[in-house]
């Protein structure tokens, strides 16, 4: 005997996020179809419902559009993460307000945990997206099941039905038979085209179909992942609700550069930049990192020039997230791995990064018995967060770092860091 | 994913990295320590919800009425009440402009804050936007 969840979990799920984003400063882009652009500027990330409309599939390469964005007059915008970052900041504050346990799941998607709001559910979920929308313009979908995967697929119809207003209830058994029957099989969470081309064969087409499978059946089809999805769909929660994020265990900044780094020292500074980029991110979160792994590569995607690819790890004792220490190992690392003559040779590389591993909170780590005296301290980490905090990231840069800047990322077309650079404000003309 | 984005084989070479620590700072603890405040910061006076207040840059002279002039940077926001005499950030017709609210005769209008004529006043209708009330100012003076 199966008994269903009780407890409604709501998804709450940002309406084509990154183009809300730039909607709210940017009123040109209102009723016309408008993309934004993976790192790179080279296929589309997001886009507006008239660009849905048009056709324009998620991750559809650039270069194979160009006529149809000319005709249709499709804006591309690059895309512009420090935005995007800090409205998913605001959403998230606000949700605050309406639940006390909350699981952000992606930068756009939110589970709210709504038991112990009996009859005042919907309200309380009607109210959650006014809040949203009013305090930072972004529009929502709200969904609400018994599991995560119900929820999702309660905010899919609350999405793709105007009916539902954009809350759909699916604790509510009678909207959710009628809805599992309507939607496709690969709607659902973590069913990708393998398993649904496996379940097509077995003549399984709808949600509702997966979800009246034999148990059984669905882990021979695909695995214990199948199994556990189709008692989702059955209402069993198999998916926790996390309160807080996971330890991060690892942690990567990799970037491509626009242009192909062919020196040892361009490529340096490239490395210089995503080490410090770590070291912050490891402060932010209070870690430190035991190991430091940097690699870099030419592009795969051109096979008629010279191809190569190097990474070296390099073990960092004591563990550390002080900027210095992390752009000496990394420059170790980078070193070790270049090939021939330093001035440049005949690989352009077109992607580096930085991987850190081991890590742990700060307070956890080992301390060393005798440590060595240094002139650097903490405080001058600080200083660095303070100052690149309030004045805008890369105000302070290592000398290593380099101000030439020819590695980095192609974004010839992103709008202003609105809400993050007093430069970048978004002008009112009066 | 980007298009040139792919898993590599990542090849581990341990190396040891010694790293120096945090020494400790001797001598006589600082008795004012203790008593350190924050600075004053205006900014959070004026900013009374962080989440959604955002900042605008003003261009032009057409609000010197209520003491907003060119170059301020203005908070607006987006969750405060819409109570006439309150300054707004409105949508008209696709366009953005910063008006006063007013109320004649169960009209709500948005009303010119310039300090010389020609400036009208425009009704609100259903398609105009209030995007959100000016929570305060900010400017500048030179120093140099």
């Amino acid at each position: 005997m199966i008994v269903p969840g009780t407890d409604p979990i709501a998804l709450i799920d940002c309406n084509n996020f990154y183009v809300s984003c730039e909607r709210v400063f940017d009123l040109s882009l209102h009723g016309i179809p408008v993309i934004v652009l993976s790192n790179n500027d080279g296929c589309a990330v997001a886009r507006s419902d008239e660009a849905k409309a048009l056709g324009i599939k998620m991750g559809a390469p650039v270069f194979k559009m160009r006529d149809l964005m000319l005709r249709h007059g499709v804006r591309a915008l690059s895309s512009n993460y420090t935005l995007y970052g800090d409205m998913s900041r605001r959403v998230g504050e606000v949700l605050q307000d309406f639940s006390p346990r909350l699981e952000t799941y992606s930068i756009d998607e939110t589970f709210v945990d709504l038991s112990g709001f009996g009859d005042r559910m919907i309200p309380q979920a009607t109210a959650m997206r006014a809040a949203v929308r009013r305090a930072t313009g972004i529009p929502t979908c709200v969904g609400i099941g018994p599991t995560k995967t119900l929820a999702k697929l309660a905010n899919f119809a609350a999405k793709k039905n105007p009916i539902f207003g954009g809350v759909c209830n699916f604790m509510d058994e009678m909207i959710r038979d009628f809805a599992l029957a309507r939607i496709a099989v690969g709607e659902v969470w973590g069913i990708g085209s393998a398993t649904q081309a496996k379940l097509a064969a077995q003549g399984i087409r709808t949600v509702a179909q997966l979800r009246d499978m034999p148990l059984a059946l669905g882990r021979k089809t695909g695995t214990v992942v199948l199994e556990r999805t189709v008692a989702e769909l059955r209402g069993v929660p198999c998916i926790d609700f996390e309160d807080v994020a996971p330890q991060r265990k690892g942690m990567a900044v990799t970037r491509s550069s626009g242009t192909p780094m062919m020196t040892f020292d361009v490529l340096a500074q490239a490395i210089a930049a995503h080490a410090t980029r770590a070291a912050e991110k490891l402060r932010q979160h209070g870690l430190v990192a035991g190991t430091i792994t940097v690699f870099y590569h030419t592009n795969k995607h051109k096979p008629d020039r010279p191809q190569t690819s190097a990474s070296r790890s390099v073990k960092l004792s004591p563990m550390t997230n002080n900027t210095f220490d992390m752009v000496a190992a990394a420059m170790r690392a980078a070193k070790a791995g270049w090939k021939g003559d330093p001035a440049g040779g005949v690989y352009g590389y077109t992607k580096a990064g930085v991987i850190l591993g081991d890590l742990l909170a700060e307070a956890e780590a080992p301390q060393l018995l005798f440590p060595p005296d240094r002139p650097r301290d903490a405080r001058l980490m600080d200083a660095l967060d303070t100052i690149n905090d309030r004045f805008g990231k890369k105000t302070l840069v290592l000398g290593r770092e380099g101000f030439g800047k020819s590695w980095v990322t192609k974004a010839n077309l992103r709008s202003p860091r609105y809400t993050t650079r007093i430069e970048e404000l978004p002008v009112v003309k009066v | 994913m980007p298009d040139d984005a792919y898993p590599i084989d990542v090849i581990h070479v341990p190396r040891q990295m010694p790293l120096a620590a945090t020494p400790v700072p001797a001598g006589f603890p600082s008795p004012a320590g203790d008593d350190l405040e924050d600075s004053i910061d205006p900014i959070a006076w004026v900013v009374r919800q962080e989440r959604s207040t955002f900042w605008w840059r003003i261009e032009g002279d057409s609000l010197e009425g209520a003491g907003i002039f060119d170059g301020d940077l203005v908070a607006v926001d987006r969750a405060g009440h819409r109570r006439k005499g309150r300054i707004a950030v409105a949508v008209v017709d696709g366009a953005i402009t910063i008006k006063r609210l007013a109320l004649r005769d169960g009209q709500w209008f948005l009303d010119p804050c310039a300090r010389r004529e020609g400036y009208k006043s425009i009704p609100v209708t259903e398609s105009t936007e209030i995007w959100g009330v000016v929570a305060g100012v900010v400017r500048r003076l030179p120093i140099e």
